[in-house]
């Protein structure tokens, strides 16, 4: 099989998108005979972006979760494009985000379930998960089970042509968490992840910063 | 009351939608409501690059001086935001979707739990509540009216006031916003 992967992350250098779509195609291309090609949408053109969705059988859209949706970029993309009347791509998404839990993606799932419709495309899935905020911020030992999860579903799918539903359901667990969960992570993230950072950029004492409104700058002089 | 218009058709020559937005608005202003408009088409919007500066390096402001930082102090100042835009591609524009995300620098990096899932903790004090307007056509049916709904309403941070679309008449619109107990 022939996949195109393109990665919609609007982010400039490695994205945490970028990280488990590598892991998606090693498990993809380990079975022999497939193959797989990779694109950043943004380091193409727009007319180097626009046939990219109708390369070839499979096309896999990946991205991180903006405001509960694609990105603003992703989006404008998809508005460009004209959708092939004659068309037998099979599309899948993948969406990452930093909150743990999957259901801040189901409204999205359903959308991108209609646009691969819209885009005359079978839709394989979405592959959905959360908790990835420090995929790139922290060496991949720590982040195993992510990495492994989406090195699985990209070899299920290499032997399949197939999003494997069970796959994709255990990946994006938990669907909801408890408040004790969530006590426990907020720890977590909060103070050894959030806190940590500010304090590294000397910023943690203007983290609650209001700039928007407090006096506007007087206009300069003409 | 003080309502901002956040008009997300990026096509000029879409003349229905824009005169529906500017009909809405002169009604609102009749009304003694004090209204802004924003045709976002018109502004220059950069678009997130997810750098997460406006959390970590310079709380609260964006790394791109665009015209954002205007239109969100006049977000923070108004008590109703209507998000309009036609429906492509079955959801809201891109444009409106690009507003949107560079909102991020209005809340904080950490996390609480609000109605059953994480959120980002509001940096301010104060929202305002938000209202989307769609363009009423045949891209819009049941099903996409509920998608973008329920994306919109995943937020449990902000509080949405209602929507509607352009089969409503204005007046009908201005009613609603007039009407509505939620903003006593």
């Amino acid at each position: 099989m022939k996949l195109t992967i393109v990665n919609g992350s609007p982010k400039n250098g490695i994205s945490n998108t970028g990280i488990l779509c590598e892991r998606f195609a090693a498990g993809c291309t380990s079975i022999e005979g497939n193959e797989c090609e990779s694109y950043r949408l943004n380091h193409l053109s727009a007319a180097e972006a626009a046939g990219l969705l109708y390369k070839n059988e499979y096309t896999l859209l990946a991205f991180p979760l903006y405001v509960y949706f694609i990105p603003s970029t992703l989006k404008e993309f998809i508005e460009s494009i004209q959708a092939n009347a004659d068309c037998r791509v099979k599309i899948g998404f993948l969406v990452q985000y930093g909150f743990p839990e999957a259901v801040h993606a189901r409204p999205l799932e359903i959308y991108l379930e209609n646009l691969a419709a819209m885009l005359n495309c079978g839709y394989l899935g979405t592959i959905i998960k959360g908790g990835c905020d420090k995929l790139s911020q922290t060496p991949a030992e720590d982040n195993e089970k992510i990495l492994n999860g989406a090195y699985e579903i990209g070899k299920k799918f290499g032997e399949t042509g197939l999003f494997d539903p069970r796959l994709l359901a255990a990946y994006s667990m938990p669907e909801t968490i408890s408040e004790e969960m969530a006590k426990h992570i907020m720890i977590n993230a909060n103070t050894h992840y959030w806190e940590k950072r500010l304090r590294e950029n000397g910023a943690y004492e203007r983290y609650r910063d209001r700039p928007l409104i407090e006096a506007s700058p007087p206009a300069a002089s003409p | 009351m003080n309502i901002l218009v956040l008009n997300g058709d990026p096509d000029a020559k879409q003349t229905g939608f824009n005169r529906y937005v500017n009909e809405l608005c002169a009604t609102l202003d009749s009304r003694g409501h004090i209204v802004k408009v924003v045709e976002l088409r018109r502004r220059t919007l950069n678009q997130c690059v997810g750098c997460y500066s406006c959390w970590l390096k310079t709380p609260g402001r964006c790394i791109f001086h665009d015209d954002v930082e205007e239109i969100l102090r006049a977000y923070l100042m108004s008590e109703l935001v209507i998000l309009a835009s036609p429906v492509l591609v079955g959801f809201t524009s891109a444009l409106l979707k690009r507003f949107m995300e560079r909102t991020h620098p209005l809340a904080l990096p950490f996390l609480y739990f609000k109605d059953g899932r994480m959120q980002h903790v509001p940096r301010y004090d104060k929202y305002p509540k938000l209202a989307l307007l769609l363009e009423a056509s045949e891209r819009l049916d049941a099903r996409t009216m509920d998608t973008i709904d329920a994306v919109y309403k995943s937020g449990k941070t902000r509080i949405f006031a209602f929507e509607a679309t352009t089969a409503k008449k204005p007046s009908e619109v201005a009613d609603e916003i007039d009407n509505s107990k939620r903003f006593a």
